[in-house]
C-alpha cells in the first residue's frame, strides 16, 4: 500500500510540474497556422491595443506576464516604442 | 518609388487643427521632394501623452506616399526642420500599404467593453428586486 500511494503521489507531482511549464499559446498565433497574419494584427497606431500589453503606468509587461512568444514581444516592443514616440503613449522611467 | 507610411503631429497652435490645412501642409513637405500621395487625412486631434514644445493637444495626419528611397531622408529632415511639426514617423510599408484606419476606426474596433457593464448593471437591478 505505502509504496504504491508514494509513487502516485510522484505521478501527481509530475503532472503538475508539467502543468505549470506548459506555455499557453501566445494570444497572437494562437489558432493560427502561420504565425504571420497574426503577427501582422500588432499596430502601433492602435493605442487601445498596446495598452492591454502595459502597466497602468504605460511599462511593458513582461513575456511571462502577457504569454506572448518571443517574435510578438518582440514586434509589440517596437509598437510601444513607436507609440512613445509621436505621443501616442507615455515614457516611462 | 517605395511605399511609405507617414503620421505627423502638428503644433495645434500654429496649424489650424480642423480644418484641411494640416493635411495640405504634410501632403506638400512630401510632393516637395518629388513623392506622390495616395491617401492622407486627419488622423486625430487629441492630448498627447506628455508635453512637447509646450503644447498639450496636437493633430495627427496619417499618409500613405510614394517616394523615392535616397528623398526619404530629405523629406524626415524637412519636417524636423519645420516649426509646425512636433513629431513625424516615417516607416517603410512591405509590397502594400496596410489598410487605412483613423483613430475613429480604431475606436469602432472595441465596442465590447461598452457593451458588457451595461449587462453588469441589469444584472445588479435584478438582485436588488430579489432581495
Ligand atoms: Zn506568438
Amino acid at each position: 500500500m505505502a509504496p504504491n500511494g508514494s509513487r502516485a503521489k510522484a505521478k501527481d507531482k509530475k503532472k503538475r510540474l508539467k502543468k505549470l511549464t506548459e506555455r499557453t499559446p501566445c494570444r497572437w498565433c494562437k489558432g493560427l497556422k502561420t504565425c504571420e497574419e497574426g503577427l501582422a494584427r500588432i499596430d502601433w497606431k492602435n493605442v487601445d491595443q498596446l495598452q492591454r500589453f502595459v502597466t497602468p503606468q504605460g511599462k511593458i509587461f513582461s513575456r511571462k506576464r502577457s504569454g506572448n512568444c518571443s517574435r510578438s514581444q518582440s514586434l509589440l516592443k517596437a509598437a510601444v516604442k513607436y507609440a512613445r514616440q509621436m505621443a501616442l503613449m507615455p515614457y516611462v522611467g | 518609388m517605395n511605399k511609405y507610411e507617414g503620421m505627423f503631429l502638428l503644433d495645434n497652435s500654429k496649424v489650424k487643427p480642423d480644418v484641411a490645412e494640416c493635411v495640405a501642409a504634410v501632403s506638400e513637405a512630401i510632393t516637395k521632394h518629388g513623392g506622390t500621395i495616395v491617401r492622407a487625412e486627419r488622423w486625430d486631434e487629441r492630448k498627447l501623452a506628455y508635453e512637447i514644445r509646450k503644447q498639450k493637444r496636437g493633430t495627427y495626419v496619417l499618409a500613405h506616399f510614394e517616394a523615392d528611397p535616397t528623398k526619404v531622408a530629405a523629406i524626415r529632415n524637412d519636417v524636423n526642420l519645420n516649426e509646425n511639426f512636433l513629431r513625424s514617423m516615417v516607416i517603410r510599408c512591405g509590397e502594400d500599404f496596410p489598410t487605412f484606419l483613423t483613430a475613429a476606426d480604431y475606436e469602432a474596433m472595441r465596442p465590447r467593453r461598452e457593451e458588457e457593464p451595461v449587462a453588469d448593471v441589469v444584472k445588479t437591478d435584478v438582485i436588488e428586486e430579489e432581495v
